[in-house]
């Protein structure tokens, strides 16, 4: 009974329409990790579906194979001629006995299986034969893409699958572990669980090119450095190419702009004997301490620069390494480069709709909804951002985001967005000077549009670093000139080993569907009867079309000499 | 639609009594401008290079909402506005039609559009950025909104106009000689050339003659600064396929091929087979030249958004129709192919220039399997269409006994081709969703992640699999078939559009599709 369920096509039919029903109740659901449609399509019901598909597959395919096997070995042409006569395509001619012997050649030649018996000569020929088989070719292909189904299913229940996991990494920074998006099912909230990655990635560059004139990008990249056991190995992500590394896919998922800073341009300078001065200008990236060799090598030793983080105001440090005493080293000069009252202009680099931080202090909008705007604020001196801070048109949360010393606060006070889409919104901010609370100007911006403060400047001193701070008695000096924008790259990580068989299986779908829809079994029939001198042909084919028919006059025109008897 | 063709009616008929503030003499200087083939000038514009053609017909929709202004060619009005600013700001350009709006600006009811400088005064202004700001009526702050940031584009006009390439190699940006101008740059004087041509022949100093070697000059200018500037064939053809409208062509020959079709149903001679077929193929010839001119000026293959999949759509049902039909010429076919052709090109020609316009390809996009995955998709939806039309016949013929459309062939026959174009778009439909796999998985390294697109399509060949079965295992034909098939299409119809346009599905990967 169990076999004659599951070796019915209507069970098949069934089963494909359970499997479409739960499918398109899924794309209804929320794209969310706790809840909807991934908890859905990697549910044990829903695979439970397709392990039936895969069985009842099987139980059809070997209950029909005998009869296509017996059918395809039945080789012996009908001896009968009321055979040819009931056909669709048949064919019957008179053969002047003379044109006997070159008859038969010729239908030894055309129809390559023969037989003779009582002065009857049978002939067939079968073309197309793996049009039999492409059923069999095709639901192979579907059963070896269910198999790599069920294979990512027990391997996702053992943790090895990693199927939607994140690398965040800020631009000269690096990590060695990863997000994976799960569920907290006490509160049911989602949470990011963090897992180690066994090699280290940094991120040396994110680049984004846009088109020439437009904002429209035309390619994203990042380029990381991977550490593995002691070796170092650099490569670029971009769109729609993927960096394999230990069975990881990275790709390039995205990425924001932060409030710190990829590149730095810093002036440094020496005064040497006489009052004479040497001048050097350095380009690093943070975290890299950078020797200033040969030409800030003095008698004392070798000038580094550091700095911990990647701000401007950030704390610097400037050693001096003295190899001749050992690598001994003496901090020459720690603080800051800049004062943060110093700032002249501020850019509006991005607005929430629905501000929400998550566990990893990454902030997402939580509907599309204006339920609580906020937008961030990044001040600047010249072209030196200097700090960014969140400022939120709610009036109860309007105070956040000032820190101790800032010159001025920020508030968010009206916006407008286009109905018709989300482009150009037009913000509302107002600029208060601290601590009078005095507000100097009310300013409507878009988004990544540079606003003056009333009553600043930029000139030269204003971004200029007091060189003689760092001591007394030694010699250097340093600037800095300019800092670039820095971004976070964000890098999608998956580790799906089934992925090939799903395209072996997807392949040989495609094969299989050839044979069934492009190529056309037929079976060609031919029996000449001595006594009666007649010569009969027929074409089967469970499917005729076009070609067919085609096939049917060529195969007449072959005969057709015997029309002129 | 009706609506709009009655319009272009009035419009033709009333052109000798509209003049507005247009001269005979500007519109025969117009004429004599645009002879010298000013408009074939390339012009760096939202990321692409084309020409300045294609730039004023996009810019022009953009400010007026219309192709042409009082019937000044959109090239002039455009090269107008930016060397006489100053009078084409007094122009009623820009539509206002949105009556509280019209309301609240104190605008009369009969007053139809308004000018540059009436929207930028301080009392209007102030008002409009008040309504934008302040008003809870949604559709009053968009349509203040569109009112102002049309007149936001007109005085920008000048920012846009890139028509000098830049001379350094690392340099992508393309700068507009006003731009240049006022910077005091250092570049050879050609290259002001036509800009300073342009000038004198909008303050009347010189004649349109004149122009035209002005320009000669500052195209042998800009090659010589950056020899990648476009060759004359790749400026013509972008210039061609702004001016001249082929898929308008095309639809008007599948206008006339489905009415001949239509006649020869009824009466059948054998000459009106012969006509349709021509008509059906001159048809497919003009879209398909659009198509390949499309193809050259972007550089890439038009896939890219809906109205370029609508066209590749367009030209694959013909193409399978005139296939069909060269090995099987029973007329059915093809008239089919030819009535669809002709709705989807009416609908695409009602679509505004924002859509319709060649744009850079986006990074997500820049892929060669988007050309594989997007033609085997298409292919199939072009098959399961012709299968649907088919289906719907049947059904109509089955219902009504054969009474209804008795001048077309026989039941089975819609069955059979019902069956046949299911046979050929699932096989593509498998290659579609087999390509867009490899594609996803060089993207995000992941094969398949259930997005709606992807669990939409393979829910539609699921569908016609169940189809399939029941065609061939189980040997059903006719009224189960005809309305298996409808229901895939229902599928389809989701997967191409649903997903993207109903929103009642969560989000997914392919919002851009």
């Amino acid at each position: 009974m169990l076999i004659k369920i599951f070796s019915s096509t209507y069970t098949a039919i069934i089963l494909i329409a359970l499997i479409v029903l739960a499918s398109a109740y899924g794309t209804l659901l929320a794209p969310s990790p706790t809840k909807g449609v991934a908890t859905l399509y990697a549910s044990p019901i829903f695979s439970l579906l397709f392990f039936l598909l895969a069985i009842n597959i099987i139980f059809c395919s070997l209950r029909r194979l005998p009869k296509v096997l017996k059918h395809l070995k039945h080789l012996s042409p009908p001896l009968l001629p009321d055979y040819y006569m009931r056909q669709k395509y048949s064919y019957i001619a008179e053969v002047n006995p003379a044109k006997k012997e070159p008859l038969l050649r010729l239908l030894r030649k055309y129809l390559h299986y023969g037989i003779t018996q009582d002065g009857k000569h049978g002939f067939f020929s079968q073309k197309g034969i793996l049009n039999q088989f492409g059923s069999y070719v095709l639901h192979t292909g579907i059963l070896i893409i269910l198999s790599g189904g069920l294979m990512r299913f027990i391997l996702l229940q053992t943790g090895y699958v990693v199927p939607n996991a994140r690398l965040i990494i800020p631009e000269a920074q690096s990590v060695d572990w990863f997000f994976v998006p799960g569920e907290d099912k006490s509160k049911g909230t989602l949470r990011y669980v963090r897992r180690s990655l066994g090699f280290k990635v940094r991120c040396l560059d994110f680049d984004e090119v846009k088109y020439p004139g437009s904002d429209i990008p035309e390619s994203y990249s990042t380029t990381v450095e991977i550490e593995e056991g002691g070796l170092r190995t650099i490569s670029i992500i971009d769109m729609n190419h993927t960096l394999r590394w230990q069975g990881f896919k990275i790709h390039q998922l995205g990425f924001e702009p932060n409030d710190e800073v990829s590149r730095y341009l810093v002036e440094v300078r020496k005064k040497t004997n006489k009052d004479k001065e040497q001048k050097v200008i350095v380009d690093f990236t943070p975290g890299t301490p950078i020797p200033l060799t040969p030409f800030m090598e003095d008698n004392e030793g070798v000038l580094l620069l550091w700095i911990k983080e990647a701000r401007p105001n950030a704390q610097w440090e400037i050693t001096r390494y003295n190899q001749k005493k050992t690598a001994q080293k003496e901090i020459v000069y720690t603080g800051s480069l800049l004062s943060s009252s110093d700032i002249d202009s501020f850019i509006v680099t991005r607005l929430v709709p629905d501000f929400r931080i998550d566990e990893q202090g990454e902030v997402f909008s939580a509907t599309p909804e204006f339920n609580n705007p906020a937008i961030y604020v990044v001040t600047y001196k010249g072209d030196i951002p200097m700090r960014g801070r969140w400022c939120f048109f709610r009036k109860e949360f309007r105070g956040m985001g000032t820190q101790p010393g800032d010159p001025y606060a920020f508030k968010f006070v009206d916006y407008h967005i286009d109905p018709s889409s989300m482009r150009n919104p037009t913000l509302t901010v107002e600029v208060v000077q601290l601590p009078d609370e005095r507000v100097i100007g009310r300013f409507q911006l878009g988004i990544n549009e540079p606003q003056q403060i009333p009553g600043t400047s930029v000139t030269e001193d204003t971004v200029t670093s007091p060189g003689s701070a760092l001591s007394r008695n030694n010699p250097f000096s340093v600037r800095l000139i300019s800092t670039t924008q820095g971004y976070t790259t964000i890098l999608g990580l998956v580790r799906e080993p089934t992925t090939p068989l799903t395209f072996i299986g997807g392949g040989i779908v495609v094969l299989g569907a050839f044979f069934i829809f492009f190529l056309r079994y037929r079976r060609i029939f031919a029996l000449y009867d001595e006594h009666s001198g007649k010569l009969y042909i027929t074409l089967v084919c469970r499917n005729p079309g076009w070609r067919t028919e085609q096939e049917w006059k060529k195969l007449l025109n072959t005969f057709s000499f015997l029309e002129t008897k | 639609m009706l609506k709009m063709y009655v319009n272009i009616i009035l419009f033709l008929l009333l052109i000798p009594l509209c003049n507005g503030n247009v001269s005979p003499q500007e519109r025969k200087d117009a004429h004599s401008l645009l002879k010298t083939g000013i408009g074939s000038v390339a012009i760096q514009y939202s990321g692409l290079l084309c020409t300045i053609d294609s730039f004023a017909k996009s810019e022009l929709f953009y400010i007026t909402g219309r192709k042409s202004y009082e019937h000044l060619p959109a090239t002039y009005v455009v090269l107008a506005s930016l060397y006489q600013p100053e009078r084409w700001k007094k122009e009623k350009l820009i539509p206002v039609k949105f009556k509280p709006l019209k309301e609240q600006l104190h605008i009369p009811t009969e007053q139809k559009r308004l000018s540059v400088e009436e929207i930028i005064s301080p009392e209007m202004s102030q008002q409009i950025r008040e309504i934008i700001h302040s008003s809870q009526d949604t559709r009053l702050r968009k349509s203040a909104y569109e009112l102002y940031d049309r007149a936001m584009r007109f005085l920008h006009l000048r920012d846009s106009f890139c028509i000098i390439p830049p001379a350094d190699s690392g340099e992508r940006k393309w700068r507009s000689p006003f731009e240049l101008e006022s910077a005091s740059s250092a570049l050879p004087p050609e290259i002001y050339s036509l800009h300073k041509a342009l000038q004198g022949f909008f303050s009347g100093r010189i004649q349109a003659e004149q122009v035209a070697p002005a320009m000669n000059t500052f195209i042998d200018a800009v090659t010589q600064l950056n020899p990648s500037y476009p060759p004359a064939w790749r400026r013509g053809l972008d210039s061609l396929y702004a001016r001249v409208n082929l898929f308008l062509l095309a639809m008007l020959m599948f206008l006339l091929a489905s009415l001949i079709w239509f006649i020869y149903f009824v009466r059948h001679p054998r000459l009106l087979y012969t006509i349709a077929m021509g008509l059906t193929i001159m048809g497919f010839i003009f879209h398909l030249s659009a198509f390949i001119i499309r193809l050259l000026i972007a550089g890439f293959a038009p896939l890219s958004n809906m109205y370029e999949s609508l066209i590749f759509f367009t030209g694959s049902i013909v193409l399978i129709a005139l296939i069909v039909e060269f090995y099987h010429p029973r007329g059915i076919v093809a008239s089919v192919a030819a009535l669809l052709g002709f709705i989807v090109l009416v609908i695409l020609s009602i679509m505004p220039p924002s859509f319709t316009r060649v744009v850079p390809l986006r990074a997500v996009l820049n892929s060669a399997w988007l050309t594989y995955h997007v033609i085997s998709c298409l292919l199939a939806y072009a098959a399961f269409t012709l299968a649907f039309i088919f289906s719907l016949i049947y059904l109509v013929k089955d219902i009504s006994n054969d009474r209804i459309l008795r001048w077309l062939a026989g039941r089975s026959v819609f069955d059979e081709l019902n069956y046949r174009f299911i046979q050929l778009g699932w096989p593509l439909l498998a290659i579609g969703i087999l390509t867009g796999a490899i594609w996803a998985d060089t993207a995000w390294g992941k094969a398949w992640s259930w997005d709606p697109k992807e669990t939409w399509s393979l829910i539609t060949w699921l569908i016609y699999a169940g189809f399939l079965h029941l065609r061939i295992i189980k040997g059903k034909k006719g009224r189960i078939t005809a309305i298996a098939s409808v229901v895939g299409f229902l599928a389809v119809l989701i997967t191409w559009f649903g997903v993207s346009y109903l929103g009642i599905f969560g989000g997914g990967l392919h919002t851009y599709a």
